[in-house]
């Protein structure tokens, strides 16, 4: 409608009349002299004779506009494409030889690298069976070796398994059983050597037996409630096994949603941060067992999980306490957590089901 | 234009496959003929697109085919088309750390010794032509610029250009267009005043 309208306002005004008047381009398509006639006759020859005209040749009878643009382009050839200079020729031939030896020398870096494997394991969404079984493998390897190094003791069918092909799968606690034993909770049948031990299941025996060392990890442990076992390294698998024995059943949760029940009355310091403690795991006095087994040091009884890692962070518990801590030493908290009254550290305190943070082993 | 000739015989583009299998075992004839019939183009082309040192350029790109030609797969057309990618890319890389760093000047490199004769007459046209269509080249737009030196200088096909660029043939077959239009308009303008 617009079109119509412009046309019949040019019309009147005499423009179309007579085929001189510019249109809305400023030029007029119907005039015999216009110019965008002639630059759709140019374009048209160009499309039609552009490859010759690149090539540097005039086609036959065509404008001479076309016969200067070939030329052009013939120039344009002459003078850019030249070689290099005979020195830089030397010179680059010189390195393509020695690149092409050390190329020629290196493996493809194609398919079938290492690199391209291990992508093609982590992005192909249908990996597969050798690749599938190798990641089980490979996880269920990784997964032992983790257990092992975080001390859980495999149960005695697997044991036997392991010791029928050869593989010891002791932590070495009976090796270190003598210096370090205090173990309380540990099991009769496996640690009975040293003096130490008697001593512990009498604390077992006892509910206020709980370790617990003033000012050292002992709020943590008292903070987790759930006291765990006890804490030096050989005494972990034991210690655990005990707990199970005696810690009422816990369920899963995290230390923190136990922490007002097991929380001691008046710990002589308060923990600083709460995420080691937090999680509530076993008493002081094994969490600064140096050199035990994680899972010991962990001290978590059956049903507190993962609790109070590693207790760094009870205030006086630090790792340099217990890199100190020697079995004589531990014998001496154990010594004083008998006489101070602390009924809930033995980890047997009331647990309100889902208030500990066990994963695995509070399924126990 | 058609694929050069080999001194041996053959056009290279019939024996290119046994020439790539050559390049590939790290013989030496191979490289050599390779890099003559490519480096002029690859070096033209740089040079007309104004690289800082075309010539070190032209050995960067050629080590550069030398160390990706396993990944290659392809006929003499496609080879040619690959290098130029390479070139054009590199380039690119080129332009930006100049432009990254601060130009360094250098001293200005002597002078050839000047022809006698006749031998002075045509090197003075060949620079007056060179200035010309320098001068007509630098008026178009980058993108004209360099579709109508792939075109003119690589001799490559509207396709191949396309894929020198990454464009589609449709647009590099347009930018072709105005680029020669614009040089024949100027063409024109000159003839006009002169």
């Amino acid at each position: 409608v617009t079109e119509e309208r412009d046309r019949g306002e040019l019309g009147r005004n005499g423009h179309m009349a007579n085929g001189s008047g510019p249109d809305r381009n400023g030029s007029n398509p119907e005039g015999g002299s216009g110019d965008s006639r002639e630059e759709m006759h140019g374009r048209t020859e160009i499309d039609a004779h552009a490859e010759q005209v690149l090539r540097g040749e005039a086609p036959q009878g065509a404008d001479p506009a076309l016969v200067e643009l070939a030329a052009f382009a013939a120039e344009l050839r002459s003078a850019y494409v030249r070689p290099p200079s005979d020195e830089a020729r030397e010179r680059h031939l010189a390195a393509i030889v020695v690149e092409a030896a050390r190329t020629e020398d290196s493996p493809p870096a194609a398919a079938g690298g290492r690199g391209f494997r291990l992508r093609e394991l982590f992005t192909d969404r249908r990996p597969s069976l050798a690749v599938r079984a190798a990641a089980i493998g490979a996880v269920a390897l990784v997964g032992t070796a983790s257990l092992a190094v975080a001390g859980v003791k495999p149960p005695a069918p697997l044991n036997s398994a392991f010791e029928r092909v050869g593989i010891s799968a002791s932590d070495g606690s009976k090796d270190r059983a003598p210096a370090n034993d205090t173990g309380v909770e540990s099991d009769p049948g496996e640690l009975q050597q040293g003096p130490d031990l008697d001593r512990a299941r009498t604390n077992d025996a006892s509910p206020s037996s709980t370790p617990a060392r003033p000012g050292g990890s002992a709020p943590r442990g008292e903070r987790g409630g759930q006291a765990g076992a006890v804490g030096s390294k050989p005494r972990k698998k034991a210690a655990g096994k005990t707990h199970e024995k005696k810690t009422p059943p816990t369920s899963p949760g995290r230390g923190s949603e136990s922490r007002p029940e097991s929380t001691p009355p008046a710990p002589p310091a308060p923990p600083k941060n709460g995420k080691g403690s937090a999680k509530g795991g076993g008493p002081p006095a094994h969490a600064r067992g140096k050199g035990g087994p994680p899972g010991h040091a962990k001290g978590r009884p059956p049903g507190v999980g993962r609790g109070h890692s590693s207790g760094r962070a009870t205030p006086g518990s630090s790792r340099g306490n217990r890199g100190r801590a020697t079995s004589e030493r531990r014998g001496q908290a154990h010594t004083r957590s008998q006489s101070q009254p602390k009924p809930r550290m033995k980890g047997a305190g009331p647990v309100r089901p889902g208030s500990s943070g066990g994963r695995g082993r509070g399924r126990e | 234009l058609s694929s050069p000739s080999l001194p041996g015989g053959g056009e290279i583009a019939d024996r290119f496959e046994q020439l790539l299998t050559g390049a590939r075992a790290g013989a030496d004839p191979a490289w050599r003929e390779l890099y003559d019939e490519l480096a002029p183009s690859v070096h033209g082309y740089l040079r007309a697109r104004g690289a800082r040192d075309p010539e070190d350029l032209t050995g960067e790109v050629m080590l550069h085919v030398v160390r990706d030609l396993r990944k290659f797969d392809g006929d003499w057309s496609g080879f040619r088309a690959w290098v130029m990618t390479i070139a054009h890319h590199r380039l690119v890389d080129d332009a930006r750390i100049r432009a990254r760093r601060p130009a360094e000047l250098v001293a200005e490199p002597p002078e050839p010794p000047s022809p006698n004769g006749s031998e002075a007459g045509d090197a003075e046209m060949a620079r007056l032509d060179l200035a010309r269509t320098t001068g007509l080249l630098s008026e178009l737009p980058a993108s004209q610029r360099t579709v109508l030196l792939l075109r003119i200088i690589a001799d490559l096909t509207i396709d191949e250009v396309a894929q020198v660029i990454g464009k589609r043939p449709g647009a590099v077959k347009q930018l072709q267009r105005r680029a020669l239009i614009a040089i024949r308009k100027r063409l024109e303008r000159e003839e006009a005043s002169s």
